[in-house]
């Protein structure tokens, strides 16, 4: 049996932290899937992401040093391992095969 | 209270209880972060709406991830699943949450009217068992704290406590083998005098040096007292707690041996406590108790209150059994002292609450949760309404397999979403309330006797609290949840599943008889309630009609000594004179500073006086009463009315020359901290106010009209002074003092008697300022009284204004509570009568459709429907009104007071109109029907 596929909203996390680049963490990574996409994301569905994300090992993640602005708490950064990009590129192509050929009036001018 | 700079403190615990360990401190990082950002951009308000958002999506989210992973490994663990469905293997899955709060969203006007109703029932509940449990019944937090008793010696005559047990504790102490450490304290408050710090009164525990060894906290320096200290005539010694030595001595190490002034005497510091030790109430101060039984006859001498520890072994029975045999012992040898006296083991908290008991409690609790019961019935009449239009889903839901038991589950799922809900805002609720209330409580018990809330109070939310508004909501739930969906799971759905788009649900007898009770238990209680209600916030809506904001007032108080019986009555005497020449002194002092513009004195504060009651010379007895009619009685002195601006309606003021100096004085209480109120004055006029006029010599003729007093309250004098019972002559007439502009209606009689300057001890005296705040002279006050003499002290130094909102925050709690359960009973009561009338007639749109098919005209099917539903409302208001009519009769027409002519009816009104509002709707889409359609429907 293949790996399970991406899911939407884990291409949209996976995706945010590329686009963030290094010590990456769950504030700019939900305030850049707003941003880039235009709708309001639970910021709790994120940290659930990241997890499964972490989990699948398709993340990596290490905590930064503690900040007073954050209460004397640590960040959690996380950063898309090899496995997570190569998952990445599996599901642009997947999604690649299915539009090809398809009317360009149903593509629309994004 | 809130520090706004700072997430929601709730919120943050939820927070921290729901998120995974190793997402804890990131998560928490990261919302601490945005809530900072949100307090910049869109400042602390919405900032805090915000983080509370994210924390209750947070504690979803993660709980829901926890269930799918465990419901992963459970399946890998099981073998592959036949059915292929991840969530039908488990009772309850992440689904039928998600599905709830759906319903939730869905169905926005039942979320909010049930869950209004059940946050206000569990917010009661809650306060009430946090209350209890945290005041009344807790354990103490000290070594072995459960084992600390009280021991009181209980007066059968009286059926009261008998504190003035000297004798008693003497033979306790030396024979009790059970007890350990048996002692005993009592509380007085001295001046604190301290060279360049301002005096303030301060509470001391005179207490018994065991005191110290039961508690089993050792001192922080120095050492604690010793039974040596305890010795009449030995040096004057005083242990300090921490706060003191803190704020006092700024955290000296040589504080030991320094000495302090307490009223006249000076006492030498001898240790210092550790923090937090307050032992045995809240206390800061801690001296020897030195009374010697010697000096005084049996049930003589100071009041004490006793304590002791189980020895190691014994149990309550074991030191019950002891003490009860030492009682009989003394009743033998003492018959004319002790033979009515019954000393008893009882909770170490009895001194600060007594005459509660724990049933008493429980039986409260019991009935808080009966409300609930109420509210939830109304919910679930409300679930059942809607689970009754989703009966399609269950049908096919049951035809594709799912079990009785699994759409149960899901519809108690979502009921328990409900009340979890409300549960949350339940407890919100609960910790704002508690917060007054705990405000409530340290101003009301600094003035009681013992001077503040005791040392095991803590009013933040407990695991306890916690765990009964889990049970409550479940609970709740339960009602709400498994009734109606056993009812829409019954044996019918069997042959549903013939016609699975059916709405042919049986009706008849079950909805008919839940309409009734439903608009009859409305129109029972309403009535009440909103009056109720209303006149709470009557009540606290007033203002005292002058300008209270410039009067300044205190209690005036003096150190009285321990004196041997035999001194009693020759100490009193000098006590009494000692007290009437320093009040006069004081006023003479206070009123020659710049900044005063009067002074007077009262037995009390105006507005804040006693209730006698009073028979009136010539006029017909009272219908209510047969005691007499209610009034105000205050003593004051004569430029009382002045300096309140009161004036004059008829006939004359008090003279200053009316008064006799040798005339009777009152009582007063033998270790002089007591209150002895006595309504004797040296002269027999009185003044009284409009309001008295109005309410009872509404007749003709004032002036001259006599009153006298035919009450025996427990504090007044009343009845048992023969000088009381005399008649007194009205001579004036005066304006309502305090009025209530707001509602007159609830401006009470007054009568007024003159007395001399320290003619009554404790006297009261008020300071009108010419400008500023009136807080502020204060300290001068507090200073000219020490100066003239150190034992006089000036308790409860506060702004009139302070006492009447300390007066009106219990009245607006009650009016707060009331308005919010009326609004929810009002809500709930026309939800339900809506959803059940709505409910009931589509049900029966199929039948009006056939009907209009058969050529039935419109308006006949509209009466048709009108009547049943007129018959329905009709019975239950006629239940209700009877209901009602029977509580007020029981209630002696304090539930409405004469208002049922004009509640009744308005409740009924009510009704009626949410009852033929809800036909509406339904009539009209039934009306609408195709005849074909229902016809084909067949």
């Amino acid at each position: 049996m293949t790996r399970e596929a991406l899911g939407e909203f884990e291409q949209l996390v996976l995706l945010a932290i590329v686009h963030l680049g290094d010590d990456v963490y769950g504030v700019p990574i939900v305030d850049e899937i707003e941003r880039r996409t235009g709708r309001t994301v639970a910021p709790a569905a994120v940290y659930v992401t990241l997890r499964r994300l972490e989990q699948k090992g398709l993340l990596s993640s290490w905590m930064s040093d503690p900040t007073p602005e954050r209460g004397g708490k640590a960040r959690r950064c996380v950063k898309v391992t090899r496995a997570g990009l190569e998952m990445l590129r599996e599901s642009r192509q997947a999604l690649d095969q299915m539009w090809k050929g398809l009317d360009p009036g149903l593509r629309g001018n994004r | 209270m809130n520090d706004t700079s700072r997430p929601p403190r709730l919120a943050r615990r939820l927070l921290e209880r729901a998120l995974p360990g190793d997402a804890r401190e990131h998560v928490l990082g990261d919302l601490e972060e945005v809530f900072r950002r949100d307090c910049h951009t869109t400042g602390p308000v919405r900032a805090r709406v915000r983080y509370w958002v994210k924390a209750v999506s947070f504690t979803t989210g993660f709980i829901a991830e926890r269930w799918c992973e465990q419901s992963q490994r459970r399946s890998r663990a099981s073998g592959p699943n036949p059915t292929g469905g991840r969530a039908m293997r488990f009772d309850v899955s992440w689904m039928d949450v998600k599905l709830a709060l759906r319903m939730l969203i869905k169905y926005p006007g039942l979320t909010f009217v049930s869950t209004l109703g059940m946050a206000v029932a569990i917010a009661i509940g809650a306060t009430l068992f946090s209350f209890s449990y945290s005041y009344l019944f807790p354990t103490l937090p000290l070594d072995e704290g459960d084992r600390i008793v009280g021991i009181e010696n209980w007066d059968s005559t009286r059926n009261n406590q008998e504190h003035r047990s000297l004798h008693d504790f003497g033979t306790w102490r030396t024979e009790l083998t059970s007890l350990r450490d048996v002692g005993a304290f009592r509380t007085v408050r001295r001046n604190l005098v301290l060279p360049g710090v301002p005096t303030e009164q301060v509470v001391v525990a005179e207490m018994t040096a065991s005191g110290f060894s039961l508690a089993r906290v050792p001192v922080m320096l120095g050492r604690p007292l010793l039974e040596a200290d305890e010795r009449k005539g030995g040096p004057a010694v005083v242990v300090i707690g921490h706060d003191v030595w803190q704020n006092r001595f700024g955290s000296s190490p040589a504080v030991i041996g320094k000495s302090i002034r307490l009223g006249a005497v000076e006492h030498d510091i001898v240790g210092v406590m550790p923090k937090g030790f307050a032992f045995p109430l809240n206390h800061s101060f801690w001296g020897p108790l030195r009374a010697d039984p010697i000096d005084y006859e049996r049930r003589q001498g100071p009041e004490i209150f006793m304590f002791a520890r189980l020895a190691p072994g014994a149990t309550r029975e074991h030191a019950q059994a002891e003490l009860t045999a030492i009682g009989l012992r003394a009743a033998e040898a003492f018959p004319e002292t002790n033979e009515r006296l019954r000393p008893l083991i009882v909770r170490f908290e009895n001194f600060w609450a007594d005459d509660i008991t724990l049933g008493e409690v429980n039986f409260g609790l019991v009935l808080v949760s009966l409300l609930l019961v109420v509210v939830g019935v109304n919910v679930a009449i409300l679930v059942y309404a809607r689970t009754a239009t989703r009966h399609g889903e269950i049908v096919v839901r049951t035809a594709l397999g799912a079990s009785r038991r699994r759409i149960v589950l899901q519809l108690f799922i979502e009921a328990l979403v409900l009340s979890s809900v409300a549960s949350v805002a339940g407890l919100l609720l609960t910790t704002k309330v508690l917060g007054v209330l705990d405000g409530f409580l340290t101003g009301l018990s600094s003035s009681g006797e013992f001077g503040g809330v005791p040392f095991w109070v803590d009013h933040r939310l407990s695991l306890g609290t916690m765990l009964y508004v889990a049970g409550l909501a479940i609970l709740a739930a339960a009602i709400a949840g498994i009734i109606p969906a056993l009812k829409a799971t019954g044996r019918r759905i069997q042959s549903s599943l013939r016609d699975p788009g059916g709405t042919n649900a049986h009706l008849g007898r079950t909805w008919t008889a839940l309409i009734v009770a439903e608009v009859a238990f409305s129109v029972a209680i309403l009535p009440g309630s909103v009056f109720f209600a209303w006149q709470s916030i009557g009540q606290t809506a007033s203002s005292p009609g002058f300008a209270a904001d410039r009067f300044l007032t205190t209690r005036l108080l003096m150190d009285a000594d321990l004196v041997p019986s035999a001194r009693a009555d020759a100490y009193a005497r000098e006590f009494d004179a000692r007290y009437e020449a320093r009040v006069t002194d004081l006023i003479r002092r206070a009123a020659s500073e710049p900044d005063v513009s009067a002074v007077t004195i009262a037995s009390n504060h105006p507005g804040v006086e006693y209730t006698h009651f009073v028979e009136i010379e010539g006029a017909t007895p009272s219908r209510r009463s047969t005691r007499g009619r209610q009034t105000r009685s205050i003593q004051v002195d004569a430029g009382f009315f002045e300096a309140f601006d009161v004036s004059i309606l008829m006939g004359r003021a008090f003279r200053s020359s009316e008064l006799n100096s040798a005339a009777a004085r009152p009582r007063r209480d033998a270790d002089g901290d007591g209150i002895q109120e006595g309504i004797v004055s040296s002269l027999s006029g009185v003044i009284v106010n409009r309001t008295f006029v109005r309410q009872f010599l509404s007749d003709g003729g004032v002036l001259g009209r006599r009153l006298r007093y035919v009450d025996n309250d427990e504090r007044g004098t009343a009845a048992a002074d023969g000088a009381a019972m005399r008649w007194h002559e009205i001579v004036g007439v005066v304006g309502d003092l305090p009025a209530n502009p707001v509602f007159p209606g609830e401006t009470e009689a007054r009568v007024y008697h003159l007395i001399a300057p320290g003619q009554v001890y404790p006297s009261t005296l008020t300071v009108r300022l010419r400008s500023g705040d009136p807080a502020a002279f204060g300290p001068r006050l507090r200073e000219i009284a020490v100066g003239l003499d150190p034992t006089l002290r000036l308790d409860q130094i506060v702004p009139l204004t302070e006492i009447y909102r300390r007066q009106q925050l219990g009245l607006h709690m009650g009016a707060l509570a009331f308005a919010l359960v009326a609004l929810s009973v009002v809500l709930l009561s026309a939800a339900g009568i809506y959803a059940l009338m709505s409910f009931t007639i589509t049900r029966r749109q199929r039948e009006i459709g056939i009907r209009a098919a058969l050529g039935a005209h419109p308006r006949q099917l509209l009466a048709s429907i009108f009547a049943r539903a007129l018959k329905q409302l009709a019975l239950g208001i006629v239940a209700g009104v009877a209901a009602s009519a029977v509580l007020d009769r029981l209630a002696e027409g304090d539930l409405m007071a004469g208002h049922a002519t004009v509640l009744l009816p308005l409740v009924a009104m009510l009704m009626i109109v949410v009852g033929l509002a809800a036909a509406i709707g339904p009539a009209r889409r039934g009306l609408r029907i195709q005849p074909t359609e229902a016809l084909r429907d067949l």
